[in-house]
C-alpha cells in the first residue's frame, strides 16, 4: 500500500490517498500503543469479551481536499503539531490552504488550529453555527456554517449536515455529493492491532478484520463515546440510522476515529444500525 | 471575582457575554486545604489575566498542590499553561478515561500527570477526593469529583446555567427564589444537544443515583455559580429543565 509516514510514536502521522483529490492524514501509535496509552483501547475488550484484546490502538483522522480550493478537515491533536504541518506542506506544495473545517472543538480534533493558522496565513476556519460564546472555545473568528450550507471547492461540494450522534455541542457532520464522502466525526470508532495501522477497512479484512468485529466494536465504543445513548430508544435510534443511509448515498465512510471504509459500504452500514441498537441496551459500566 | 462559597471553598473566574446579554460563566473552584490548595479546572485562556490575578490574591505565597481537570476542553484547560508556569510543582489530576498525549497540551510532562479512577478515593495534600463518572457530559473522558469535607460535588458542565446581566456572580441564596429553571434549561439545551433524543425520566433517574450515594451540600458547576444553599431546589429545577428539553 502507498503510505508516507512522518514522525514516530506520539507524533506519528501517516498519509494515504483515498481519491486523487482526497488525502487521509491520520495518527495512531503502532507498536508502542500499549506502552503509551496504557491499554486504553484494549479496555474495550474488558467491556465486551468478543473484541480482540490485541487491538490496542485508536486512529485519529484528518482529511485534506485538494480541489480548486483546498480544505482540511480537523487538525489532529497537539502531540502531532509538527508532523501534521510537515504532511500538509508536502501535499500542498506551492498551494495555500484555504479552509479548515472543525468538526468539534475537542483537542484531538482542533488542537492544532493555532499552529496551522500561523503556518497558513489567511486560512479561513469554519465551524458550526447556532451556538454562542465561541471565544472560550478558541473559535472567535470562525466562519459559522448552518446545516444545509455548501462549501464549494470546485468539483467537490461539501454540505454541512445535522449529526445523528453528538458529544460536544459544537458538532456537525458533512457529506460531499460528488464522491459520496461522509464524515460522521466521532461515530463508529473502531480499534486496531499494530499490523492493521493505516489500512482501509477492505485492507483490514485481508489481515483478519471482519464486519462482525466492526459491529461489536462500535456497539461497545459507542457506549463510551456517546454515553447518553443509554437514555435513547434503541428502535428509534436504529431506524434513524437506516433512514440516514437511505437519504445519503455514502460511498466513502470517513469518521474521525475509524479506518476509512471505501468498499462494500452496504454491509458496514447495516452493521452500524445493529451496533447502535446493541449499544443502547448494553452495559455502560458507570460509577455513580 | 473571588467569591467565598462555604468552608475553605472559593469560586473564581469570569464569564463571557453572548446573545441577548446572557452570560456563560467559566469557573475555577479552589479548596484552600490548609496550605496545600486544590484547584478544580483551569479556566479559559480568554480570562487568563483576571484568573491569574485572582489566584495570586487568593493563594498568596502558597503554591497549589494539585490541579484537577473535570475534562480537557478549552474552557476547562485554556489557562492551564499559565497555572503550571506560575506553579510548576503542581500535579495535574485527570480522569483515567482520557489519553493525555492526545487530549492535553503537548508540553504537559508525563511525570506531572496523576489519574483519578471512577469509584475510588485518593488523598491529595491530606484531603480525600473521590471520583465518579461524569453522568451528564459532552466529552467521553469527563469525570465528576466529590469533596466530603465541604460536601461539594464538582459536576463539570452539568448543572451549569446561563446568567442574565447583573446576576453573573450571585449564588442561589442571593436570588429571590434560587436559580430559575429557565436559566438551567437555556444552558443544558445549548450544551447537551443530544438531550432531545433522550428520555428525561431516565436522565433524572441517573442523576438521582449520584445524590443518593453522597451528602451533597454544594453543587459546583463550571458554567454557573455554586449552588450552595438549597441543593434540593437546584436538583428539582434541573430535573424540570431536563424534562422540558427531552
Amino acid at each position: 500500500m502507498e503510505l508516507k509516514i512522518y514522525g514516530d510514536t506520539v507524533s506519528r502521522v501517516g498519509v494515504r490517498q483515498i481519491t486523487p483529490q482526497i488525502y487521509w492524514i491520520s495518527h495512531c501509535l503502532g507498536e508502542c500503543a500499549v506502552e503509551v496509552n496504557g491499554g486504553f483501547a484494549a479496555d474495550f475488550a474488558k467491556l465486551n469479551p468478543i473484541l480482540d484484546p490485541e487491538a490496542s490502538d485508536i486512529i485519529y483522522n484528518s482529511f485534506l481536499f485538494m480541489d480548486e480550493k483546498t480544505l482540511l478537515v480537523d487538525t489532529l491533536s497537539p502531540g502531532q503539531h509538527d508532523t501534521v504541518l510537515e504532511a500538509l506542506s508536502d501535499i500542498l506544495g506551492d498551494r495555500k490552504l484555504d479552509y479548515c473545517w472543525i468538526s468539534h472543538t475537542e483537542l484531538p480534533h482542533a488542537g492544532n488550529i493555532a499552529a496551522i493558522q500561523r503556518a497558513h496565513p489567511g486560512l479561513e476556519i469554519m465551524t458550526v453555527a447556532n451556538h454562542d460564546h465561541y471565544e472560550v472555545h478558541g473559535l472567535a473568528d470562525a466562519t459559522l456554517l448552518n446545516y444545509g450550507d455548501v462549501i464549494d471547492l470546485g468539483e467537490h461540494k461539501i454540505e454541512i449536515i445535522k449529526p445523528l450522534f453528538v458529544d460536544h455541542a459544537l458538532t456537525q457532520w458533512f457529506y460531499e455529493h460528488n464522491t459520496g464522502f461522509l464524515c460522521p466525526v466521532d461515530w463508529a470508532l473502531n480499534v486496531h492491532r499494530a499490523d492493521q495501522c493505516f489500512r482501509f477497512m477492505d485492507e483490514m479484512e485481508e489481515v483478519g478484520y471482519s464486519v462482525e468485529q466492526f459491529m461489536h466494536e462500535v456497539s461497545t465504543t459507542s457506549r463510551v463515546v456517546f454515553p447518553w445513548i443509554r437514555w435513547a430508544d434503541p428502535d428509534a435510534t436504529g431506524e434513524a440510522v437506516d433512514k440516514f443511509f437511505e437519504q445519503y448515498d455514502v460511498k466513502i465512510f470517513a469518521p474521525s476515529h475509524t479506518n476509512v471504509i471505501r468498499k462494500d459500504l452496504d454491509k458496514y452500514t447495516a452493521a452500524l444500525s445493529q451496533a447502535m441498537r446493541m449499544a443502547i441496551v448494553g452495559n455502560f459500566d458507570l460509577v455513580f | 471575582m473571588i467569591r467565598h462559597v462555604v468552608g475553605d471553598l472559593y469560586q473564581i473566574g469570569e464569564s463571557s457575554v453572548g446573545e441577548g446579554g446572557w452570560h456563560e460563566a467559566v469557573r475555577i473552584y479552589v479548596l484552600l486545604n490548609d496550605g496545600c490548595p486544590l484547584i478544580f479546572d483551569a479556566g479559559s485562556h480568554v480570562h487568563r489575566g483576571q484568573i491569574m490575578a485572582e489566584l495570586h490574591t487568593l493563594l498568596g505565597d502558597t503554591a497549589p498542590g494539585y490541579v484537577f481537570l473535570t475534562h480537557t476542553e478549552l474552557p476547562h484547560t485554556g489557562n492551564l499553561s499559565a497555572i503550571l508556569t506560575a506553579w510548576p510543582s503542581a500535579k495535574l489530576v485527570v480522569s483515567s478515561a482520557i489519553l493525555p498525549y492526545c487530549e492535553l497540551p503537548w508540553w504537559v510532562k508525563e511525570e506531572q500527570i496523576m489519574y483519578g479512577y471512577a469509584g475510588t478515593n485518593a488523598v491529595y495534600g491530606g484531603r480525600a477526593i473521590s471520583f465518579l463518572d461524569g453522568i451528564l457530559k459532552d466529552q467521553p473522558g469527563t469525570h465528576w469529583m466529590y469533596d466530603a469535607q465541604t460536601g461539594t460535588l464538582f459536576t463539570a458542565d452539568a448543572f451549569g446555567y446561563m446568567l442574565p446581566t447583573n446576576s453573573e456572580t450571585l449564588f442561589d441564596d442571593e436570588h429571590a427564589d434560587g436559580i430559575p429553571t429557565d436559566w438551567l434549561k437555556r444552558y443544558h439545551a445549548s450544551a447537551f444537544r443530544f438531550l432531545p433524543q433522550c428520555d428525561g425520566n431516565k436522565v433524572n433517574a441517573d442523576i438521582a443515583k449520584v445524590f443518593a450515594k453522597r451528602n451533597v451540600n454544594v453543587i459546583a458547576p463550571t458554567h454557573g455559580n455554586a449552588i450552595r444553599h438549597n441543593v434540593a431546589q437546584g436538583v428539582a429545577r434541573f430535573n424540570q429543565a431536563i424534562m422540558e428539553i427531552c
